[in-house]
């Protein structure tokens, strides 16, 4: 992607160029800066958080590889990190379509027991089977804005379309999710 | 200057699209939005209706990265010392560079005195010298020889 972004500096840059020289303390860094979000983009998108820890490792192996030619100014480092993703996790998606298997597990959480820890994680996993249920790109829409919570001309960025593009993919898969989980709003 | 105004069916539509919090908006409509939401009771009720959206979203939750992933990832990274070692590497490759440079500039100043000094004879040396006298001194120097034995 050689979209020059509109937000100025890119702000993972110095710790890219830390990464590039082989800072041990910024390889560090930037782990714990982009894992988490990289773990939720490839969870939400796959359903399936074990295939997600697998997609998360392989995009950051790109990372390292990446890091020392990286070429500042062309586009925004996690723009670039979120599209790699998404593209591991339709490889992966279309794998599950040509070779089905069984449905991915719900997620639990191991420290659950009280009822309330319950409905919360029944509650996620209706949410996540819903987005699981619209049709690719209006999920994708949906976890780039809401929950990764790139801005528009990002988000719009890593799908490759307009920003009236991306408007029209969010309110679609929002009104369909709206509808598909009536029942949990209060 | 007045400010753009908005109307209730694009404000309708921006919090369908981007949800209740309109710092997510496309920032050129952020302005005129807040002005509509202040003054129209059928906008706040949008945003109401997408911020109730929103809270059911926010239910999705997806466990934190464990630790050996972070580790695998880790393991995986460049190490410091293989970026030392293509340093060292590169150092030396330059240093090479660098003393074949020299080899050639010395290789160069012998040359350039070499071709001086050619110069410095041709210049003080006859104009022109043919074969013929050169016998002719070659002549003269044995005789001198044969006469002194």
């Amino acid at each position: 992607m050689n979209r020059r972004d509109k937000g100025g500096v890119d702000p993972d840059e110095a710790l890219l160029r830390r990464v590039a020289a082989g800072d041990p303390a910024a390889i560090q860094a930037l782990i714990a800066r982009k894992l988490p979000r990289i773990c939720a983009l490839a969870t939400r998108t796959l359903g399936d958080p074990t295939e997600a820890e697998d997609v998360a490792q392989e995009a950051f192996l790109r990372v390292w590889r990446q890091a020392p030619k990286w070429r500042f100014g062309e586009a925004k480092f996690d723009t670039w990190l979120h599209r790699v993703t998404l593209n591991l996790c339709y490889d992966r998606l279309r794998r599950r379509r040509e070779q089905p298997t069984a449905e991915p597990p719900e997620q639990t959480d191991p420290a659950l027991g009280a009822d309330v820890e319950l409905e919360m994680m029944q509650a996620s996993n209706r949410v996540q089977a819903a987005l699981s249920e619209l049709p690719e790109r209006q999920r994708d829409a949906i976890v780039l804005h809401h929950y990764q919570e790139l801005s528009n001309i990002d988000a719009a960025a890593v799908l490759g379309v307009s920003v009236d593009a991306l408007e029209s993919l969010l309110a679609r898969g929002r009104r369909a999710l709206r509808a598909r989980l009536q029942g949990l709003q209060s | 200057m007045s400010r753009p105004q908005m109307s209730l069916e694009r404000f309708a539509a921006l919090a369908d699209a981007f949800g209740a919090d309109m710092r997510r908006w496309p920032v050129a409509k952020r302005l005129a939005a807040q002005d509509l939401a202040q003054v129209s009771a059928r906008a706040r009720t949008c945003l109401a209706e997408a911020d109730a959206l929103d809270a059911v979203l926010d239910q999705s939750r997806v466990t934190a990265p464990s630790p050996e992933l972070y580790q695998r990832i880790l393991a995986q990274a460049p190490k410091p010392r293989m970026i030392r070692l293509r340093a060292a590497g590169a150092t030396s490759a330059r240093s090479r560079l660098l003393r074949w440079l020299a080899g050639l500039g010395a290789v160069g100043v012998l040359t350039c005195g070499a071709v001086a000094g050619a110069a410095v004879v041709a210049v003080a040396g006859p104009s022109h010298v043919d074969s013929d006298s050169l016998t002719g001194l070659y002549d003269q120097t044995n005789s001198l020889d044969a006469g002194g034995a």
